[in-house]
């Protein structure tokens, strides 16, 4: 049982690394605005396979 | 792709552009045909593939935008020097929207070089091209069907809005992780785990709580702290005082190495609300963005006091001011609600936001500056306004006083336990019992359940027309006694239409040419029905107000001449050729539609109504008489101070009244009023005071927003009886001493899943 001294602790510090990449991606304002973005990827995609196509 | 590729694509007749049902025409009106044509010429068609079916928004008004509309962009943008701004565009709704403004950069790179556009709250950041006006992206935005608005935010509301929000999201995460980590060290010892390794998972969850408890849920002890210390109390109090409990019943037991570990709760307890008050959260802020906008009006003021002027024709005053000399036309919708000019004599006086429509006589018109910039009537309703906004009165929500009612249940049963064990002789005994008690039955089903229902109907408010911009706006309709509604735009369509009388054929494009030269509600109607024209060139136009309108072509006069005649509420006009009669045309501020059945659901209902109008009376009494209400209940020539002294009355006599309307001059009492709806194609002043707005024509909305109150009544009324029933029986294991940890664990977050599922249900079942 003894693995548990370390895989707790190191369990317990990738948790951290991950809340940690959160605060900074919420800081940064990536989560500001949700609903632009799924709706701009679609845009970009169809722009993409052709502007003149009638689809 | 070509315009006659979406013709033949067509099936049923309706608007090319917005998808009104039409009959048989293209477009439904000469707005939606502009906006058509300006997306063509900019290569842009392609948006009609991409919208979805039928949702594209209706201009409010023909589109006659001119950069001059917007010259107050121009003069902020100037004064701060930047090239970047924000603008609040109305009618931006799904992704061919979106697509149709990212496009701008490419198709006007002469005034935009870069365009942002965020579709939830309907705000688009700009960057002008180096050599461009602010203005005429306004008019570009406007030309396209997006009438928008520049936003000023000099207090950095908005920024510190955006802060705001994301704190609470790290806020969240952090309680997330720490919940799901507390969870995990947690299974071993419902498993069984004993000896040191139990220990050492206990030790780690009561580490990982403290962060939970002190950091992320700091907001709890914040709202205690005003309980004890204002006594403001709140949902948060009873909360705090079952997570203290917890806590510190928690830290005892580990310490003393006995089983009693609330960690887990505790941590998913604080996740759970936090998700929730986040959600609420973003929904309140859809409001208050919108409240945070600024008049940028309040320009430069050109006028000194006491110096005299003389107007331009169709210009807006902006100063007050007294007519000193000569007669003239003026537009007060503003004050009045109604948008045909008034004819005001030497001596009278004037206000920042009147149009001046023309002279009334051969005088020159000369008006005396009395005040300017804030200090005009307008500037100071505003400000009216928005002081009200700030000092706005916390509603007594009903599921708190439930809670309220709760807790001193739970508190009374507690000490009984107490109090009955310590006669017994078994004081400890007593005392686990009742903090088992205060852990278990804890309010956190309304207190998550609540925004979640908020949330949900929101949305649902949305797809029946609504848009509800003040959170408490379904509870605060559910308790109104009385309504009152403005006339013009409210239970009419707001401004006057073509009837009756017919012009032939081969002079409509000469009728039209007319009345596109005038501002006139009359001209504006014929506008709207004619097909716009551009072959036609008058020889000569003049507009004289108050008479008609007369113009030269193909060397005939022609004359469009005000009526003496009036039959049953129609105002005439004459249409002349060379001093005959062609054709006798009737116009008509026509009811909604839905005008007399939503007040006689709210008589029904037993709700008063009173309509409020700043028309004359006899109008006012005619539209009375439509819709059923009796005289009395009809209030006429009323100025916006009028409007909301009126509301007052109301209130003193114990009535919670529900004022509805669609201008500036029904601002001030929608304010005053206990709640406020503004209705499709109010003005922005009242969209952005009133508690919702409608985006559907008519006034049906008043009785849409009832039934979406009376069904969240209905909800929250079977939420509470689970709740209660719920913590009945917890109570009943706690009294007993049946209240494992492993059996707290589970009913704690399991009753707030129930509240969820049963919500989400109930409320789909409806839909």
């Amino acid at each position: 049982m003894s693995i548990v001294y370390w895989m707790v602790p190191f369990s317990l510090l990738l948790g951290a690394v991950f809340v940690f990449a959160f605060v900074q991606s919420a800081r940064s304002g990536q989560y500001d605005d949700l609903e632009t973005p799924a709706n701009r990827i679609l845009i970009e995609e169809s722009h993409d396979t052709g502007g003149t196509n009638e689809r | 792709m070509s315009a006659a590729h979406f013709i033949a694509a067509r099936t049923a007749a309706s608007c090319i552009h917005c998808g009104t049902p039409t009959q048989g025409e293209e477009f439904c009106c000469s707005g939606c045909e502009a906006v058509y044509r300006v997306i063509g010429r900019l290569g842009l068609s392609e948006f009609y593939s991409r919208k979805a079916e039928g949702v594209c928004f209706k201009p409010a008004k023909p589109a006659s935008s001119s950069a001059k509309q917007y010259a107050s962009w121009d003069v902020w943008l100037l004064e701060q020097d930047v090239r970047r701004f924000t603008v609040f565009a109305t009618g931006v709704h799904c992704s061919a929207c979106l697509w149709l403004i990212e496009r701008l950069p490419q198709v006007a790179p002469e005034i935009i070089t870069d365009a942002r556009l965020d579709l939830a709250r309907s705000i688009i950041d700009i960057e002008l091209a180096p050599d461009a006006r602010a203005s005429q992206v306004g008019a570009l935005l406007d030309s396209l069907g997006y009438p928008s608005e520049l936003i000023v935010d000099p207090g950095g509301g908005e920024e510190k809005l955006r802060r705001e929000n994301r704190r609470q999201l790290v806020d969240l995460g952090i309680a997330g992780a720490l919940a799901g980590n507390v969870m995990l060290l947690s299974i071993p010892m419902y498993a069984g785990l004993q000896g040191t390794n139990a220990r050492l998972f206990e030790w780690l969850s009561g580490a990982l709580a403290i962060p939970s408890f002190f950091y992320c849920g700091r907001s709890f002890f914040r709202s205690t702290g005003a309980f004890l210390r204002r006594g403001v109390f709140s949902v948060d109090v009873p909360i705090f005082i079952a997570m203290l409990v917890a806590f510190m019943l928690s830290a005892v037991s580990l310490i003393r190495g006995r089983p009693d570990l609330y960690f887990d709760s505790l941590t998913a307890l604080i996740f759970l609300l936090l998700a929730s008050r986040y959600l609420l959260a973003r929904l309140r802020q859809e409001g208050l963005v919108q409240s945070n906008r600024l008049y940028a009006k309040t320009g430069a003021a050109p006028y000194l006091i006491g110096e005299r002027f003389e107007p331009t024709l169709g210009s807006e005053l902006d100063c007050d001011g007294i007519l000193r000399s000569g007669s003239g036309w003026f537009s007060r919708s503003f004050l009045t609600g109604e948008s045909a000019p008034t004819l005001l004599r030497a001596g009278d006086a004037v206000r920042a936001g009147f149009f001046f429509q023309g002279s009334g006589g051969s005088d020159r018109v000369e008006i005396e500056v009395t005040a300017t910039g804030a200090n005009t009537l307008i500037a100071r309703m505003i400000e009216q306004i928005r002081c009200m906004d700030a000092q706005r009165s916390r509603l007594d929500h009903l599921y708190e006083r439930w809670a309220k009612a709760l807790l001193m249940a739970v508190t009374a049963v507690a000490l009984a336990t107490v109090g009955f064990f310590w006669t017994n002789g078994q004081a400890w005994s007593g005392i686990e019992r009742a903090l088992a008690l205060l852990i278990v039955t804890c309010p956190c089903g309304f207190a998550l359940g609540v925004p979640l229902l908020t949330t949900l109907l929101s949305r649902q408010a949305v797809s029946r027309g609504l848009v509800i911009r003040d959170v408490d706006f379904l509870e605060k309709i559910g308790t109104i006694n009385h309504v009152c509604l403005d006339k013009t735009g409210t239970l009419t369509r707001g401004a006057p239409e073509w009837v009756s009388g017919r012009c032939p054929a081969r002079l409509q494009p000469v009728l039209s040419a007319m009345a596109a030269r005038s501002c006139h509600p009359f001209s504006r109607a014929i506008v709207a029905k004619l097909a716009p024209q551009t072959t036609i060139v008058l020889e000569s136009f003049e507009e004289k107000p108050g008479i008609g309108l007369s113009a030269k072509f193909d060397s005939k006069i022609y004359a469009l001449e005000r009526h003496s005649g009036t039959a049953e509420a129609l105002s005439f006009v004459v249409f002349l050729e060379d001093g005959r009669e062609i054709a006798l045309l009737g116009f008509q501020d026509a009811l909604q539609s839905d005008a007399r059945t939503t007040v006689t659901d709210l008589l029904d209902r037993g709700i008063g109504v009173s309509v409020l109008s700043g028309d004359n009376r006899s109008a006012v009494a005619e539209v009375g008489k439509s819709v059923g209400l009796s005289a009395e209940c009809m209030r006429s020539r009323m100025l916006p101070e009028d409007k909301a002294s009126a509301v007052r009355a109301l209130q003193a006599t114990g009535a919670k009244v529900l004022m509805v309307g669609d201008g500036v001059n029904d601002a001030l009492a929608m304010k005053t009023a206990d709640v406020s709806l503004a209705v499709y194609g109010g003005l922005e002043t009242a969209l952005k005071t009133a508690s919702a707005y409608s985006t559907r024509p008519g006034c049906r909305s008043v009785i849409e927003s009832l039934k979406l109150s009376d069904e969240m009544k209905r909800v929250l009324r079977g939420s509470f009886v689970f709740s209660a029933l719920y913590n009945a029986v917890s109570c009943g294991f706690a009294v007993s001493g049946n209240m494992s940890p492993l059996l707290a664990a589970v009913l704690m977050p399991l009753s707030a899943l129930t509240v969820f599922t049963y919500i989400a249900f109930s409320l789909r079942s409806k839909a």
